[in-house]
């Protein structure tokens, strides 16, 4: 059997329980990372004009509020609310991410490094994708049907799997892509 | 190296958002025309395994259950990932070609097992449906695409380059 076909397989083989391993994980840890995610997003949000903050109420999904002193008729102060569900689709990374970073095979040594490394680098992506979920939502309201608005939230709404496979990539290209492929590409 | 790494990554980043725009832009003829056939191969096994499957425009209609495909349902989004994960590989068009050729048909055939089984889970355990829906299925998906670009990369493209060189 080819090595690298032999890599591939325990890639494989070794996702799948990490994976059932990592949801149980998520549900556990999910509620604390969401206000953690929610406290970084609102810091942001505060910064922009309006002031927009973005809050989870008890048994509902995400709802986004413009700041009181600059609610007007075309941005009231409830500016949107997200289906529950929504959160999973962002946050679905959480889940994800660890188990592909732990069933690459870099040395065993640094994989934990790679999964503390990769959730710093999520919780910034996260933090991030709400801003644009809550920015998003207002450019909509004040340009109703605007392409980059849509551009803009459909792309925010996709990002639980973009993040995944980007944040993947960027860490462990190294172990998949033979340095000589790359020397090839520059030349 | 580094030069090169991060034009790469450009080249991934620029092949989303432009799959992005183009599901933006041109709904109606990608993402949507691409929800009826989900619906319709959908509703074609369920009516093969006898669950009176069949399709109403985006609807799927069977004894187990009734959905509707919507954009994200079509795996439109993982099959653009790995296109720009293809794209920005340094390897030849033709391997690039070979790589998209065989793996956006197969994460698309992954897909229709995703929506089958969903709809076997919404009859049979539909207290973990969202779970299911939302977060397990949703990574299982992206995992398959990342492991049908691994096998393109470690396997196709190095034997590829070694039958070249």
């Amino acid at each position: 059997m080819k090595p690298g076909l032999v890599r591939v397989l325990k890639f494989a083989a070794s996702f799948v329980p990490l994976f059932a391993f990592s949801i149980v994980v998520y549900i556990q840890v999910l509620p604390s990372y969401e206000r953690l995610v929610l406290a970084t997003a609102n810091r942001v949000l505060a910064l922009f004009t309006p002031p927009t903050s973005l809050e989870r109420p008890p048994d509902s999904g995400w709802v986004a509020y413009v700041a009181a002193a600059a609610a007007t008729p075309n941005s009231p102060r409830r500016l949107t609310a997200w289906p529950e569900f929504t959160r999973h689709l962002v946050f679905l990374s959480l889940a994800l991410l660890p188990a592909l970073l732990l069933a690459t095979p870099a040395p065993w040594r640094t994989r934990p490094l790679l999964v503390a490394f990769g959730l710093v680098l999520l919780w910034i992506v996260h933090a991030m994708t709400l801003v644009v979920l809550v920015r998003g939502k207002l450019c909509l309201l004040g340009n109703p049907g605007s392409f980059a608005c849509l551009w803009m939230l459909r792309l925010a709404l996709a990002s639980g799997q973009i993040s995944a496979a980007v944040l993947w990539g960027l860490l462990t290209w190294r172990w998949w892509i033979p340095r000589r492929a790359l020397e090839r590409g520059a030349a | 190296m580094l030069r090169l790494l991060v034009e790469r990554w450009l080249i991934f980043a620029g092949v989303i958002g432009l799959m992005a725009a183009l599901n933006e832009g041109a709904s109606e003829w990608i993402n949507h025309k691409l929800a009826l056939i989900t619906a319709r191969v959908a509703a074609g096994i369920l009516a093969l395994g006898g669950f009176e499957g069949r399709a109403d425009g985006t609807l799927i209609h069977s004894s187990m259950c009734n959905f509707e495909i919507i954009g994200e349902c079509t795996g439109y989004y993982p099959a653009a990932i790995l296109l720009a994960a293809i794209v920005a590989y340094p390897c030849s068009w033709k391997t690039r070609l070979l790589g998209i050729a065989f793996g956006v048909p197969a994460i698309l055939l992954i897909n229709q097992v995703r929506v089958v089984s969903l709809c076997w889970i919404y009859d049979a355990h539909r207290a973990i449906f969202e779970i299911a829906h939302v977060l397990v299925w949703q990574s299982l998906i992206l995992f398959f695409t990342v492991l049908i670009w691994i096998i393109w990369a470690v396997l196709f493209v190095r034997d590829d380059e070694a039958r070249t060189r």
